[in-house]
């Protein structure tokens, strides 16, 4: 991502205002969160109307045999 | 075992006071000289609570002249990460942000431990709200590896680990998000156990990522860190995550055979491809020790281990974000550089992929879970990288490659611990990781308690500790 892409997208949607150098800081770290996200994107996930686990694994893994 | 040596060994120390040879006044105050003496080159303690700790020993000697003691753990020390609260002491994180918060009560791990009769020493080193692998920080400066100090001590938990290797004290608690008491535990060549997630309250704990972090422990011994595990473990109703399920305690069990226990070596590019060539001969040999007491060893892969460690960290990285927000709105400068960096990359993560790594985690519970309907534990390399020299900077990169082997087990919540299993050539610890199935911690601290008993390695201290006394 070209360092003004990155500075109009923190200055308008995020609300974060960055100087060129903290624009410029930010280059490597934000492809690497891509390369994140492509490979976690790369996982198929069920079908969207399967019951969703919750954000927390929760009830089942914490509750799995109650006292 | 002399008295002069009951730094060395908690269940040592307690049968010296049992049998009336040492008090727990004399063994704080021979840890509060060792402590004088090691930390100003260590920089594992932040805030030693000296008189605190007396005034406990005080208390416990009392106690047990009166015939009653509490277990175990009586009279014996620890000492906790400056994220865990101890009542009146402040906990910094080793961030200006936090440089005036002072607690009123303990954390419930640090309560339960009190209430098993462990006499709390002080906090130690964090990298700055746990936030990296370095140990540094711009409230404390950075914490060196005991072993060469001039290479980092891994991290987060850095302090937590010097101090147990150094014999600064018996046991430690540190907090695990990514593997934060795994690889310094590795690093400094001590026992480092994260237990299943919901397992150890995190009440009185600065969270960093309320989905991944966990409370954990190291020991000198295998041993040491079980009894500070049964100690904590079990259900608090002050942790909306802690888990219902009674917990079994499990230092009865370390000494359980081996015969038939089914352990799965993790193999596949993603643990092989960046693996350091004397960390990969350390763990063939570990592999091979446990197999000659008695494990049978099967290959497996982790399929979705680069995802899950993908997932762990985008999880990481907005949930810490959203720990800080109103600090980060407030006063970013607070902040050292490192931190600030993740925060800002963490600004451009979507709810869409938060979101699609949540949903990622089942995934890969679910073939973590079906690898361990085949074998009991699985072995990796702790980490597949040495630690480096001191003198450069956390990068994402960096976290990135020695969160490698931790982190894809802290997604879904499996208990791990690291063990030492030999030093490099540069004598520099190397860490064997055994992950089990959720809730069983005992399989875990039994497979690392019997390789324990058949290696030399944690017969070893760093040079600089060495001295009795």
């Amino acid at each position: 991502m070209d360092t003004t892409v990155i500075t109009t997208v923190a200055g308008e949607m995020l609300d974060l205002a960055l100087t060129d150098d903290e624009a410029a800081a930010l280059k490597a770290p934000l492809e690497g969160l891509a390369r994140m996200v492509r490979t976690m994107e790369a996982v198929p996930l069920p079908f969207p109307g399967d019951p969703f686990v919750s954000p927390r694994m929760a009830d089942e893994w914490l509750e799995n045999t109650p006292e | 075992m002399s008295v002069a040596e009951a730094w060395l060994d908690p269940t040592a120390a307690s049968a010296l006071m049992a049998r009336g040879e040492l008090s727990a006044v004399e063994l704080v105050e021979h840890m509060l000289a060792r402590i004088e003496r090691l930390n100003p080159a260590l920089n594992a303690y932040v805030a030693v609570l000296a008189e605190e700790a007396r005034a406990q020993a005080r208390e416990l000697d009392a106690e047990r002249a009166s015939g009653h003691a509490r277990g175990p753990l009586h009279g014996t020390t620890f000492a906790v990460k400056d994220i865990i609260d101890v009542a009146g002491a402040r906990t910094t994180g080793g961030s200006r942000t936090l440089l005036h918060n002072r607690p009123p009560r303990d954390a419930t791990c640090v309560a339960r431990l009190r209430a098993a009769g462990a006499i709390v020493l002080g906090k130690l080193h964090t990298h700055e709200l746990a936030g990296g692998v370095t140990s540094e920080n711009g409230l404390f400066g950075r914490a060196p590896n005991p072993w060469d100090t001039a290479f980092i001590p891994g991290g987060s938990s850095g302090g937590s680990a010097i101090a147990t290797a150094a014999g600064l004290v018996h046991s430690a608690l540190g907090t695990d998000t990514g593997g934060s008491v795994r690889i310094p535990a590795a690093f400094c060549g001590v026992p480092g156990l994260k237990p299943t997630y919901g397992r150890v309250s995190r009440s009185g704990v600065l969270a960093r990522s309320w989905t991944m972090d966990h409370v954990g422990c190291f020991g000198r011994r295998v041993r040491d860190a079980a009894l500070i595990y049964d100690a904590i473990a079990g259900h608090d109703p002050t942790d909306p995550y802690s888990s219902r399920r009674k917990a079994t305690p499990v230092t009865a069990l370390l000494d359980d055979r081996m015969e038939g226990l089914r352990a799965g070596v993790i193999t596949g590019a993603f643990f092989d491809s960046q693996l350091d060539p004397e960390i990969g001969a350390a763990f063939e040999e570990a592999v091979r020790k446990l197999e000659s007491l008695g494990v049978r060893m099967q290959a497996v892969s982790f399929e979705l281990a680069e995802a899950a460690h993908a997932a762990g960290s985008v999880i990481t990285l907005a949930e810490a974000a959203s720990t800080q927000d109103e600090a980060l709105r407030s006063s970013p400068q607070d902040f050292g550089a490192d931190l600030r960096a993740q925060y800002r990359l963490a600004e451009f993560i979507s709810a869409r992929q938060y979101l699609r790594a949540l949903r990622v985690r089942p995934l890969v519970q679910r073939e973590l879970g079906a690898l361990l309907r085949e074998v009991d534990v699985l072995l990796t390399p702790t980490t597949s990288a040495m630690p480096t020299r001191s003198d450069g900077e956390t990068t994402a990169e960096s976290i990135m490659l020695f969160t490698r082997n931790t982190r894809p087990f802290s997604l879904p919540g499996l208990p791990a611990m690291s063990v030492p299993a030999g030093f490099s050539k540069a004598c520099l610890p190397i860490g064997l990781q055994i992950i089990g199935r959720p809730f069983e911690e005992a399989t875990v601290l039994r497979v690392a308690h019997a390789y324990e008993r058949a290696t030399p390695w944690h017969t070893a201290t760093p040079p600089l500790a060495a001295t009795s006394g």
